[in-house]
């Protein structure tokens, strides 16, 4: 097959797990033996044709106020260099040469602007189209929160006529990929994607660094690496936490990796100032998997996938996560714990379940987490979009 | 704590005073860097209210000014000025920054929106120091917007200059995150939070003491040239005729012209007060309230509504369109009316001519209090739906039924909502039911012969998608209200009124998309949406006291819409809808809701259309006839409905046109504040005692 990968950004440039994602996959499908060609945009006003790893990658000029917003400039910054700059075509529109030039099999957009310019591009030249949704951006101008709390659905605020007009657009695609079956369902509840018959879950991939357990006698009991937010869930692990210790028989330790609103912090790390608790700062993943024994993912937001929970497989670390989201449906019972964050006292359950564990049990969870994250590999997640890419053209004949 | 303020306006710096001495900082350790207005007079009243206090230091700088264009043969040589004058500008805030350092623990910024201002941040360590922003005007909830959705793009960028490029010595950076001090309230942006300025809301208006006077707050709409000099003068002449014997207090705007305030001065019973350091300092210093405070859409009205708590009646003038101008900026100022409106309690808007003030302030309103609930007791005995076609019903939770479309069905899917049949000659059919969209959104409502016949009249709609819909043909009449709530959850009212009295089936039909012409189309298993039944209803009770035997309620009533008021007297409850023309071509009295079990529900028109009175015509005709641009399409009119008592008939509702009274029963009478079907505001206002015929009563926009 042709493949055409559309991303905003494509490595080195961009840090988000969109590109990493979309890395992944062209590497997999390059693997498989497709040919693969990636568009994406430049940070600079330059077109670049290049190769990243082996990854053939077109990066389009991206004039100021219209490129992607590498270094997460404001908001009203980027709106002022647009209208002072002179106008320029859609993206869609500067792509398409180049596009139709590679004649692609398969057109496969992720996150970018423009969307449904991309998609009516392929129905007018009778490509097929494929689409994979990891985040809530089309839906949502605030991650799907309002304050400190989550939406479980797309608000009257966020639909706007901009976002109605998309939705309505929406269904002309010939394939919608989620990343996992909650993003599906919250898209699907807001209108979305309606008509587009095939759909899949295909979860984000992540490349294997394990090949065994490691060894995690001195080990942290627990462990929470990630932004410090109240989204996060922080707040409600370390009252959980403290709960725990204070009945347990042992003496339990925490280790929190991440940084976030200092004051924050700060007010986190006073209240809970204990000998058994470490704020860490930013820690490497690597470094954190090797220092805990269970990891909790306690989002009181509604992650769309949340790689932290593929990284605590690859690590081989049972996780102990939060019900809500997408990260809910990639733990079993043979890899850990779910748990309601609004319910402390389900929380204390999960932790004190974990803490049960004799070293027996805990090196069977470990190695089945580490044998789940086969599925999150880069050829399996390339093998499942391949698949689907096939069900699609197969639908369209 | 150092504390860096920048400011130009006397209001920026009277709430960043507000902003240090609410959070106890010493003024010892604040610097204010005062960036100049284009008029020396505004910058002397600033620094007067600035050195009320003992700063560490206050800096003057002048305003930018960019140059222009057009004095340049060729562009290149604007652009090198400009970047030179850009240059200088920032060289200047250098030289005063470089001695002061850049660790500063809170930056208080008195607008968002200069580019000035944020050149100060350039020598700011700013991740270590808090930014905030105070209130100027009500620019705060337009930036809590901007910064939340992106939205209100215009009102941010105001005040922005031109981005150069990158040689561009401007600086455009805006804070990652930002506190509000302020005394509004809004969702903000994740990393944004709001510190109430709680100053006016310790007001205490019951101490005051009262002065027998009406203020009018002056505007410099005039000056800014988006009102016209002649309407202003003529409205405020009126008012102050309409007072009759009430002295009127003047206070003018900063920046109003002092020939048209010596004008206004002249006027019989008319005092200026000038030179004070604002209205609401006035108010605090002297701990006295007005009658009624005027105002021209201003944030005096937020402020002093907040102030006097509904101690007294606060009015925002609503002049109509012949008062603006025809630059584009006067949507601003409807905006603020509309704010100042419908975002406080105990702001009401007016049009000049509704009734004479001093007839408000003979007997001015009392905004409702509620006082526990009307609880209707009524259950909804019908199920949501009475069959399914094209359709199949789906998992059912929490009162809601999942309907999914039949897999590759091609033809109407549709839900069948009951069967129903007209039988009196006055009469229109009513049913109100609850839809949640998800991957159908769009829809038709139909009314069609029952048992498969082929006539029928029908209109689309997205019911995520609040508005209201009719449609008639030779059929029938199709009414249709969509009231979306915030989590786009919708309840649908629909008045049919087949024009035989023959039975009919109300259908909901899902369509594929809502710019879609056909109600055709394939189905696809995965796509539905949830139904249903509406609930029985609790809506806030206010007691409706009586003085005279007489008293008025006025409703928020669309002009394209309803409100359906729940009143109960002497044990008995009543459901009256109330409508300000958009039903007249229904040609009903009553409603019926044979699928929610409901008996007639009397239909009232409380449109205003006061008969030999000076009065605008605002909604005495079909709402589309009176739909337009200006301020007052943006607001609903509606006439006051009177409510009489007499000993032996008890209370009886009084419609303020032609049609039926209704009677509400024996004994002490409530009224929802709320319409029932769970909106937001219905009764805004009760006022006691009732105009006599063929005269204005007073009425209110909202």
């Amino acid at each position: 097959m042709r493949i055409a990968l559309v991303n905003s950004l494509f490595p080195p440039l961009g840090i988000g797990g969109s590109e990493l994602s979309t890395y992944y996959l062209a590497k997999g499908l390059l693997q498989a033996g497709h040919d693969v060609q990636v568009f994406s945009e430049n940070t600079t006003n330059e077109l670049v044709e290049t190769e990243y790893r082996g990854v053939p990658v077109m990066r389009f000029p991206a004039p100021p106020g219209h490129g992607p917003n590498v270094l997460a400039r404001p908001r009203l910054e980027q709106e002022l260099r647009r209208v002072t700059m002179p106008p320029v075509d859609a993206l869609a529109d500067r792509m398409r040469a180049q596009i139709l030039k590679f004649a692609p099999d398969i057109l496969h957009t992720a996150v970018l602007g423009n969307l449904t310019n991309f998609w009516t591009m392929a129905r007018n030249h009778s490509l097929t189209s494929v689409h994979t949704a990891r985040s809530y951006t089309m839906l949502c101008s605030r991650r799907m929160l309002r304050g400190d709390q989550p939406c479980a659905r797309q608000c009257l605020a966020c639909l706007t006529d901009s976002r109605r007009r998309a939705r309505d657009a929406s269904s002309v695609l010939d394939g919608i990929v989620t990343i996992s079956r909650h993003v599906m369902d919250v898209y699907s509840g807001a209108g979305w994607f309606a008509d587009v018959a095939n759909r899949a879950v295909i979860a984000n991939s992540y490349e294997p660094t394990l090949t065994e357990v490691p060894d995690k006698t001195d080990a942290y009991d627990f462990g929470y690496i990630g932004r410090i937010h109240e989204t996060k869930g922080v707040e409600e692990l370390l009252n959980a936490f403290t709960a725990v210790a204070e009945r347990s028989e042992r003496k339990l330790r925490l280790l929190v990796a991440g940084s976030g609103n200092p004051e924050y912090v700060a007010d986190l790390a006073e209240r809970h100032a204990s000998e058994t608790i470490r704020f860490a700062g930013y820690l490497d993943t690597a470094r954190f998997f090797e220092q805990v024994r269970f990891c909790v993912v306690p989002s009181v937001w509604y992650e769309p996938f949340g790689r932290v929970f593929a990284e605590t497989f690859h690590h081989a670390t049972p996780v102990l996560g939060s019900v809500r989201g997408g990260g809910a449906e990639t733990i079993g019972k043979d890899t850990g714990w779910l748990f309601d964050p609004g319910d402390g006292a389900d929380l204390e359950r999960a932790m004190e379940e974990a803490c049960r564990l004799s070293d027996d049990d805990y090196a069977d969870m470990a190695a089945r987490c580490l044998a789940e994250a086969g599925k999150y590999s880069v050829s399996a997640i390339a093998s499942q979009y391949e698949s689907f890419y096939r069900q699609c053209l197969d639908a369209k004949r | 704590m150092r504390l860096l303020a920048i400011a130009t306006s006397p209001l920026q710096v009277q709430n960043i005073i507000r902003y240090v001495e609410q959070h106890g900082l010493d003024f010892a350790d604040c610097v204010l860097a005062h960036v100049g207005s284009v008029r020396e007079e505004d910058n002397e009243r600033a620094l007067t209210a600035a050195r009320t206090v003992q700063w560490q230091q206050i800096a003057r700088f002048a305003p930018f000014q960019p140059l222009r264009k057009s004095d340049f043969d060729k562009e290149a040589d604007w652009l090198a000025s400009e970047i030179s004058a850009r240059a200088e500008y920032v060289i200047d805030i250098a030289e005063f920054m470089e001695p002061l350092g850049p660790d500063w623990d809170i930056v208080v910024l008195g607008d968002y929106r200069p580019i000035s201002f944020r050149q100060f941040l350039q020598f700011v360590d700013m991740p270590a120091a808090e930014t905030v922003l105070v209130d100027d005007g009500s620019v705060s909830r337009y930036i809590m917007e901007y910064r939340a959705t992106g939205l209100v793009k215009h009102e941010a960028h105001r005040g922005m200059k031109t981005y150069l490029g990158e040689r561009d010595p401007f600086a455009l950076i805006e804070p990652i995150s930002l506190t509000f001090f302020t005394i509004y309230d809004g969702d903000v942006a994740q990393n944004d939070r709001i510190v109430a300025n709680t100053v006016f809301d310790d007001a205490a208006p019951a101490d005051f003491g009262k002065v027998a006077e009406i203020w009018l707050c002056g505007a410099n709409h005039v000056e800014a040239k988006l009102a016209k000099r002649d309407v202003y003068v003529k409205l405020c002449r009126r008012l102050v005729a309409d007072a009759g014997d009430i002295p009127v207090r003047y206070f003018p705007h900063r920046r109003e012209d002092p020939d048209k305030i010596a004008e206004l001065g002249n006027l019989d019973n008319v005092t200026v007060e000038a030179n004070i350091g604002g209205i609401e300092q006035y108010v605090l210093d002297g701990k006295v309230r007005p009658l009624a405070v005027v105002t021209f859409g201003s944030t005096v009205a937020d402020t002093l509504g907040r102030m006097f708590d509904g101690a007294l009646p606060v009015l925002v003038y609503v002049p109509g369109e012949d008062y603006f101008t025809k630059t584009a900026r006067t949507q601003h100022i409807r905006s603020i009316m509309t704010d100042n409106i419908r975002r406080n309690i105990g702001v009401f808007g007016v049009p000049p001519e509704a009734g004479g003030i001093a007839k408000l302030v003979a007997s001015p309103p009392r905004i409702p209090q509620a006082d526990g609930t009307i609880e209707d007791g009524w259950t909804n005995p019908a199920p949501p739906f009475e069959a399914l076609r094209g359709l199949e019903e789906g998992e059912q939770k929490g009162g809601w039924t999942r309907i999914l479309e039949t897999e590759g069905k091609k033809g109407l899917h549709r839900a069948i909502l009951g069967t129903v049949q007209r039988k009196l000659p006055h009469e229109s059919l009513l049913h109100i039911f609850r839809v949640r969209v998800e991957e159908r959104y769009a829809f038709k409502l139909r009314m069609a012969q029952a048992r498969g016949g082929a006539e029928f009249v029908e209109l689309a709609c997205d019911l995520d998608q609040t508005g209201s819909y009719r449609e008639t043909n030779d059929f029938g009449s199709l009414f249709v209200e969509v009231a979306v709530d915030a989590d786009r959850e919708a309840v649908v009212t629909v008045i049919a009124r087949p024009a035989m009295m023959t039975k009919v089936e109300l259908q909901l039909i899902a369509l594929d998309r809502s710019s879609t012409t056909s109600s055709i189309h394939v189905g696809s298993g995965h796509a539905g949406f949830s139904i249903a039944p509406f609930e029985g209803f609790s809506v806030p009770r206010v007691d409706a006291g009586f003085k005279g035997g007489c008293a008025t309620l006025q409703f928020a009533i669309p002009r394209d819409g309803m409100v359906f008021a729940a009143m109960t007297a002497g044990g008995t409850n009543r459901r009256v809808c109330l409508h300000t023309g958009y039903l007249n071509r229904l040609a009903s009295l009553s409603l019926r809701a044979p699928l929610l079990g409901w008996g007639a529900v009397p239909i009232m028109n409380a449109a205003i259309n006061f008969k030999g009175e000076e009065v605008e015509k605002l909604t005495s005709r079909a709402p589309s006839n009176s739909k337009g641009k200006g301020i007052r399409a943006m607001l609903f009119a509606s006439s006051p409905v009177a409510v009489r008592q007499s000993p032996g008939l008890g209370a009886t509702l009084v419609p303020p046109l032609q049609g039926r009274s209704v009677r509400l029963g024996g004994g002490a009478l409530s009224v929802g504040a709320h319409d029932l079907r769970g909106g937001g505001d219905a009764l805004i206002a009760i006022t006691d005692g009732c105009a006599r015929k063929g005269e204005v009563p007073f009425f209110f926009l909202f």
